[in-house]
């Protein structure tokens, strides 16, 4: 936490027999992590404010009679810290042999193992055999939720979840409960996730430090699809997970990025394997004219806002039911795609059965396939949705390296510029502002939708469309949505047509079904990768995309 | 007609006593605060204390056998519940005041004592019954032959400050209370004194927290006033849930409107408009009686908006605690209060510079506040003329366990505990030898015999390694097993842990294993096997100092203090329990083992009917035998057997 620049005030502390620059206010885990102190935590959490809970970054400080945890301390002048002496050290053995007194030991079962924040730290602890022998919890997996799956038993109680939840998400479907070591994070009266208030963005899982919470896995299904001689498996796969795997594996950027993506789903098994940016454009170009209609209407309730987000859905339908009017009200790419492809083999194909599978950045999207609305004849428009953790899974279960060269049969990408941008937290809603310019064009003035540089700032920017200017805002993060149309609303604010609404924090780049990584550059890379490809596409504007019209009014 | 009375008495107070600066002065005004006060009656008073030990005691019963009294003798007197005088072990306490003649008092008043005691007082004649005392008296005709209260071995080594009201007034009547000088503090300080200058008489005075942290009032309130914000908290803290310790709730019971003074001189010394007593919701009678009395004050305009024009606005919220000994840890009660779940939060920022809705919220302990109106009324010098050079004032404790004498004792600080065992409480209850003091589960300090000679005091109880705690004062014998009780400690922490940290959370259920596994037997099944038991207690100093050095609060922090202690000063006992699998006390159940000395046994059958496990085998007449195996240590055999030929070993 800096302060404003000219109101800092540096000074030295002692660190190890080192001198070390701080800054007043700061708390001593950061100025020892700038420094490249290595410092283990396991419950804090970048841009929260500290719990103290885990106990792991506790040093010693000369003058204090306990250990104090540096997650939650200010820097002193005149501190002499010690980060490793052997207190120290002992001190946090300890701890991680008693979160592993209390842990099941089924870490080669572990979906999470080699990924395991307990298991690195077990490892950096030098933990060789079993220091404290005792009766274990008891705790209940909890299957009940569509998208969330959690496993009380492997939580080590940190509280990231929670805060995720509280802070960020204003959702608080989870909490802690109960006293003493039966204490555990669960929803209201142990009841399970389904009935809870959860919207299923699984941010969560993005912040859990072990496997107490991961995604309900399709990946079952899916298999059992591939290998079935009666069904034919369409797979379509988002743009952000060509850019998330991009980003993982590290390939450069070029025009076929997704090839190998698609022939690795095509090596599993799959029939044929799409790129969803078209059904995205589909959704840019609907939603355009939503707002269009909506502009042109007299009497205006409000903004529209953007539904491609399921989990922004589920909000809205649990918590703000009275901002449900202003919702664009078009289905998400994936529904409209599902409903494509199923449409599309019901009058074509004959005995073949299809089965459809997205692969998606999005944990959300399990619940939003299983929603009735989106079912035609009790047939369900999308049959299994993969997490990018799944794909990750699938792929390397049938002995193939994820992002492998590779061609698939057909050229793959088949979006436009718009279908890029609705990877990451306010390229929506530049792509729907470019659509409205085209409908509503020619216009003498040029396109141009200007970001604020200050990102901190209110994310709004209005474009010049002949003698109207419309206002297009974005916001990512359920507490900064529900704050800023809360705000729309109470101002009666006329200058605001459009909001992109995002659940996860930076779009779905940072979606929950996105590889667990602590790293928040990794979000900032997954969007340069896509602002790279719009560039590379030549179709920039989501209504031009020729295949997008087969799925107006669908 | 008795409205009218009542509005008189009110308006009377409020303009001769709490607004009058000369109130002391006169000698007109004095006599007639004194009827009001009950130190003069105009009939028959009697008095019985009802506070939670006298109820315990039985005082409901009492209570209903005066009221029958009164009404079949159509007698002309008034009935007063009080607090609680201290003394518990004598409840129930009944006084008896006649017009004209001192205040008698009398201990263990069951129902068939109440119809001969008050047909003898009130005819004024001394009962056959022993006297508890009377109470000195200048104005008043004494009794004959009955010794004072004062000079009872249990008051005559305390010092009553705190205590001065307790037992002796109605609670729940505020014009008792302000006759006897109530409020006069308060009324005084807002119209006298800045709120900085009463922060700084307070720390002046030298008034320590008696929370267990010791930290001095004033300072504490000076930060909280002078951190900037636009609304500032007070916050009583009364959730008294130490085992062992029930002063605060005594002192609640006995006299709530000192409580209700101290918070508003306290509230207006930090600058808040808003104070909250945050009192576990288990004190029934205590809520009760504070609610009451905030009523009254209300009524008296001593709370609220625009107390007497002084444009001093304080409102006073009785907050309920759930039952949850984590909310007596500030920051935890600080998120209680805002209703979220009750979880320390790291330290600092401390609640006096971010506490309540983050805002600047002092927070304090009843007995600490109890002081306050004191130091106003009197001087920072008076109160500072008690106690030691660092530690001011007296000390309240609950004083309890195998002792004579037990209740609320109140003594001044530099006191030795053997003094207050020997002289207040009486001395051991049996010719059983003294073993150690338990000064409350939240500091697990104990005083042993070598350390008996130390003063109470912050400093003098540092040196020697333990801490004050909050109050509680149990005194154990060589019959209570410091190995099981250490056990008993660690359960109740493994309890009461809020589960935020991971020390505290997973470290006292280990520690409370590791206890079982040296206070149980070995057995089959789940039981740890030898090996890990060994293990596990030559992990267990280990494992309690990490708790100790790395615990978010200081719940956590003292969690392993008792086991510490018990290692530090009856380390002969623990080996016992590990290497000779032997209880020295005859405790722990499942170390002892009994035997029939076949001499003494008749064969009577008793033991042999009653054992639960069938392990007594024998026949009528014949001397019977245990089988080891089978046997439990249950102890039913040696409570049943008449002729002592049940031993164990």
């Amino acid at each position: 936490m800096r302060g404003k620049p000219g109101t800092t005030m540096d000074f030295n502390i002692q660190a190890d027999n080192r001198q070390i620059s701080v800054q007043e206010g700061e708390t001593l885990l950061t100025a020892l992590r700038r420094n490249g102190f290595k410092v283990p935590t396991l419950c804090h959490m970048n841009r929260f404010s500290p719990t103290g809970a885990c106990r792991l970054c506790v040093v010693e400080v000369e003058g204090k009679r306990d250990l104090i945890t540096s997650c939650s301390f200010p820097v002193e002048k005149g501190m002499r810290v010690l980060t490793n002496s052997p207190r120290v050290v002992r001190a946090r053995k300890s701890l991680v042999e008693l979160l592993l007194s209390n842990h099941p030991d089924d870490c080669l079962y572990c979906q999470r193992n080699g990924d395991c924040e307990l298991q690195w730290l077990a490892g950096e602890m030098n933990v060789k055999e079993r220091k404290y022998f005792g009766e274990k919890n008891r705790q209940f997996p909890d299957h009940s939720s569509s998208s969330v799956f959690r496993d009380p038993a492997k939580c080590v109680l940190c509280g990231r979840c929670v805060r995720m939840c509280e802070e960020v998400q204003l959702v608080t479907a989870i909490d802690f409960i109960g006293r003493g070591n039966v204490t555990s994070v669960n929803s209201a009266f142990l009841q399970g996730l389904n009935v809870s208030s959860c919207i299923h963005c699984g941010q969560c899982i993005m912040v859990c430090p072990t496997a107490a919470l991961l995604d309900i896995s399709h990946l079952e299904k899916v298999e059992a699809a591939l290998n079935h001689p009666g069904k034919k498996v369409a797979c379509f796969v988002s743009p952000s997970v060509v850019a998330s795997v991009a980003e993982q594996t590290g390939s450069k950027v070029h025009k076929d990025l997704g090839a190998e993506v698609a022939a690795t789903l095509e090596k599993c098994g799959a029939e044929r394997v799409t790129d969803l940016g078209v059904a995205c454009d589909a959704n840019v170009a609907q939603e355009a004219l939503v707002l269009r209609e909506r502009m042109s209407s007299k009497e205006s309730a409000g903004p529209v806002l953007s539904s491609c987000c399921p989990a922004w859905v589920s909000y809205l339908e649990t918590f703000r039911p009275e901002w449900l009017p202003l919702l664009s009200g078009v289905s998400s790419p994936q529904q409209l795609m599902g409903a494509g492809v199923k449409s599309g083999s019901e009058k074509t194909a004959g005995k073949e059965e299809v089965f459809t599978v997205a692969v998606m950045p999005c944990v959300a999207k399990k619940q939003e396939a299983s929603r009735e609305e989106y079912t035609h004849k009790g047939v369900a428009g999308v049959d299994a949705v993969l997490t990018v953790r799944e794909y990750f899974r699938l792929v390397r279960s049938h002995g193939l390296v994820p992002g492998e060269p590779g061609q698939a049969v057909k050229p793959f990408l088949q979006g436009s510029a718009a279908a890029w941008k609705m990877a990451y937290s306010g390229g929506k809603a530049e792509a729907v502002a470019a659509e409205l310019y085209r409908l509503t064009g020619p216009h003498k003035q040029g396109f141009r939708f200007n970001t604020p540089k200050n990102q901190a700032a209110r994310k709004e920017s209005r474009v010049v469309m002949g003698r109207q200017t419309p206002g297009f805002a974005w916001v990512s993060g359920i507490a900064e949505a529900d704050r800023y149309i809360g705000m729309l609303l109470n101002e009666k604010r006329k200058d605001i047509h459009y909001v992109e609404v995002m659940a996860c924090p930076g779009g779905c780049a940072g979606g929950g079904g996105q590889p667990v990584s602590r790293h928040p550059d990794k979000i900032k890379n997954r969007k340069k990768i896509c602002m790279e490809m719009e560039r590379l596409c030549e179709v920039k504007v989501a209504g031009e995309n020729p295949l997008a019209k087969h799925f107006q009014g669908s | 007609m008795k409205s009218d009375l009542e509005n008189g008495t009110k308006e009377f107070l409020i303009q001769q006593v709490l607004l009058n600066p000369g109130r002391a002065a006169s000698a007109k005004l004095q006599k007639e605060l004194s009827y009001i006060a009950r130190e003069r009656v105009h009939r028959p008073v009697i008095y019985l204390g009802t506070a939670t030990c006298g109820m315990v005691a039985g005082a409901g019963n009492t209570l209903e056998a005066i009221r029958a009294y009164i009404g079949e003798n159509g007698l002309n007197a008034e009935l007063v519940e009080v607090g609680c005088i201290g003394l518990c072990s004598a409840e129930p306490i009944m006084d008896i005041q006649l017009p004209g003649r001192s205040r008698l008092s009398f201990s263990h008043v069951t129902p068939d004592k109440v119809q001969v005691l008050l047909d003898e007082v009130i005819n004024n004649h001394l009962p056959d019954v022993p006297v508890l005392g009377q109470y000195r008296s200048q104005i008043h005709q004494e009794w004959e032959g009955v010794p004072k209260m004062e000079d009872h071995p249990f008051f005559k080594n305390q010092q009553r400050m705190l205590l001065e009201h307790c037992g002796m007034i109605n609670p729940v009547d505020i014009t008792t209370y302000i006759a006897r000088g109530g409020y006069c503090a308060f009324v005084d300080t807002i119209t006298h004194h800045t709120p900085a200058q009463v922060c700084q008489l307070v720390d002046q005075s030298g008034l320590a927290g008696r929370g267990g942290g010791g930290y001095p009032a004033g300072k504490k309130w000076a930060i909280t006033l002078g951190t900037v914000s636009d609304q500032r908290y007070f916050v009583c803290n009364a959730v008294e849930s130490d085992p062992g310790s029930y002063m605060n709730r005594a002192i609640i019971e006995s006299n709530p409107h000192r409580l209700l003074e101290a918070v508003l001189i306290a509230s207006y010394a930090t600058g808040a408009t808003k104070a909250f007593v945050f009192i576990r919701k288990e004190f029934r009678l205590a809520i009760r009686r504070l609610r009451e009395a905030l009523e009254q004050t209300r009524e008296y305009g001593l709370t609220g908006h625009h107390i007497f024009d002084s444009g001093v606005n304080i409102d006073i919220v009785i907050k309920e605690g759930a039952r949850a000994f984590v909310c007596g840890e500030e920051t935890a009660l600080n998120n209680s209060i805002e209703g979220k779940r009750a979880m320390p939060a790291s330290k600092p920022p401390f609640p006096a510079v971010r506490g309540l809705w983050n805002k600047p919220t002092s927070v304090n302990n009843v007995e600490t506040l109890f002081n306050v109106p004191l130091i106003l009324q009197n001087g920072p010098d008076w109160f500072a003329s008690t106690g030691t050079e660092r530690s001011k004032g007296t000390k309240l404790f609950t004083l309890s366990g195998k002792v004579r004498r037990s209740g609320t004792v109140e003594v001044p600080m530099g006191i030795s505990f053997r003094d207050i065992i020997d002289r207040i409480g009486g001395g051991m209850n049996s010719d059983k030898a003294f073993k150690a003091i338990i000064l409350g589960i939240n500091s697990g300090s104990y005083i042993v015999e070598e350390t008996l000679d130390t003063q109470v005091d912050f400093e003098a109880l540092k040196n020697i390694g333990s801490a004050l705690g909050s109050g509680a004062f149990v005194v154990v014998d060589e019959d209570t097993c410091m190995v099981d009780l250490a056990r008993h400690f660690t359960a109740f922490f493994k309890k009461e842990s809020c589960g935020k940290c991971i020390p505290c959370r997973e470290g006292t259920a280990r520690m409370l294993e590791i206890m079982e596994s040296v206070t149980r037997r070995p057995g089959g099944g789940e039981s740890l096997q030898p090996l890990e038991r060994f293990k596990g207690v030559m992990q267990l100093r280990g494992l309690a100092s990490v708790i100790k050095d790395t615990s978010l609060c200081s719940l956590g922090r003292s969690s392993p203090n008792a086991i510490l202690n018990t290692l530090k000063h009856f380390k002969p006992e623990f080996d016992m329990h590990i290497f000779e699998r032997k209880c020295p006390a005859n405790v722990c159940r499942d170390l002892r083992v009994f035997s029939i000395d076949v001499d003494l046994c008749t064969g009577c059958t008793a033991c042999y009917k009653k054992c639960p496990v069938d392990a007594i085998i024998g026949s009528p007449r014949n001397p019977h035998f245990i089988v080891q195996d089978k046997c439990i240590g249950c102890g039913t055999c040696y409570d049943v057997c008449k002729f002592n030929a049940v031993l164990i070993q």
